[in-house]
């Protein structure tokens, strides 16, 4: 038996579809498997992400402008399904924000089977 | 890459319908599906909407005259075009080496060569560890 490069790319694009959010946060513990979100999760950052695709890879973007988290530290950052789970949580070095910057947290996942 | 023996064996029983002429398979071959984190990125993207950028800033610094400063300032940059840096990379699977290469070379650190100086000490045999579960 093998797993089909066909099947790779639908589950890839059913996370596409329902992997629809991102957010940041200003928490800085460890990240740990048992996590359920981010630490200390900034609302005003849950933002829709924009993916791109290619063969058995899925790339999700969130992007911050110019408007939005000025004055915070920023040092954690997740993906969210559409219902609300978090699929990752990065904890990241503390990156300032202000309004004179853009920000973009770029996540590449690929599908791989075994 | 070629099938193992007990790859073989298995496919034999799957695919043939046959049970392999053996008393012991040593493992059973086991297909999974993994979802891995590929790369990890932060990009910066600077807002220039006025013509500001001066000699020695961080990010710009080009040759032009001042239009959104006040007057008699000696000015060096004017653009309205926006400047991207990447601030963070970090690569849990690498599919060359210039992606590796990447991923490790700093301008204090080069492991490229197999070896590593300290001082008066040389490291080698540096082997990259990739954790699955990496928390950073």
């Amino acid at each position: 038996m093998v797993v089909l490069i066909e099947g790779l790319n639908k589950i890839r694009d059913l996370l596409e579809t329902n992997l629809t959010k991102g957010q940041n946060g200003t928490g800085t513990g460890t990240a740990n498997e048992s996590d359920t979100g981010l630490e200390v999760a900034l609302g005003s950052t849950l933002k829709t992400l924009t993916t791109n695709k290619a063969d058995k890879i899925l790339t999700t973007i969130q992007t911050l402008d110019t408007t939005e988290a000025n004055g915070l530290n920023l040092s954690e950052f997740e993906n969210q399904f559409s219902t609300g789970e978090s699929l990752i949580r990065f904890r990241h070095t503390a990156l300032s924000k202000d309004n004179t910057k853009e920000f973009r947290f770029i996540t590449v996942y690929e599908l791989e089977g075994e | 890459m070629a099938d193992s023996t007990a790859q073989k064996l298995q496919k034999t029983g799957d695919e043939v319908g046959d049970v392999p002429n053996v008393l012991l398979v040593p493992f059973a071959l086991k297909n999974s599906i993994k979802l891995k984190i590929k790369n990890f990125i932060v990009e910066q993207t600077d807002n220039s909407s006025s013509n500001s950028f001066l000699l020695g800033h961080p990010v710009n610094g080009i040759l032009g005259t001042a239009t959104a400063l006040g007057g008699s300032q000696i000015v060096l940059g004017s653009t309205t075009g926006s400047v991207t840096t990447e601030l963070l990379r970090r690569s849990y699977i690498w599919d060359t080496t210039d992606e590796l290469n990447k991923g490790i070379k700093s301008k204090n650190i080069d492991i490229s060569q197999g070896f590593m100086q300290l001082g008066n000490i040389t490291v080698k045999d540096i082997r990259l560890h990739h954790k699955e579960n990496e928390n950073f």
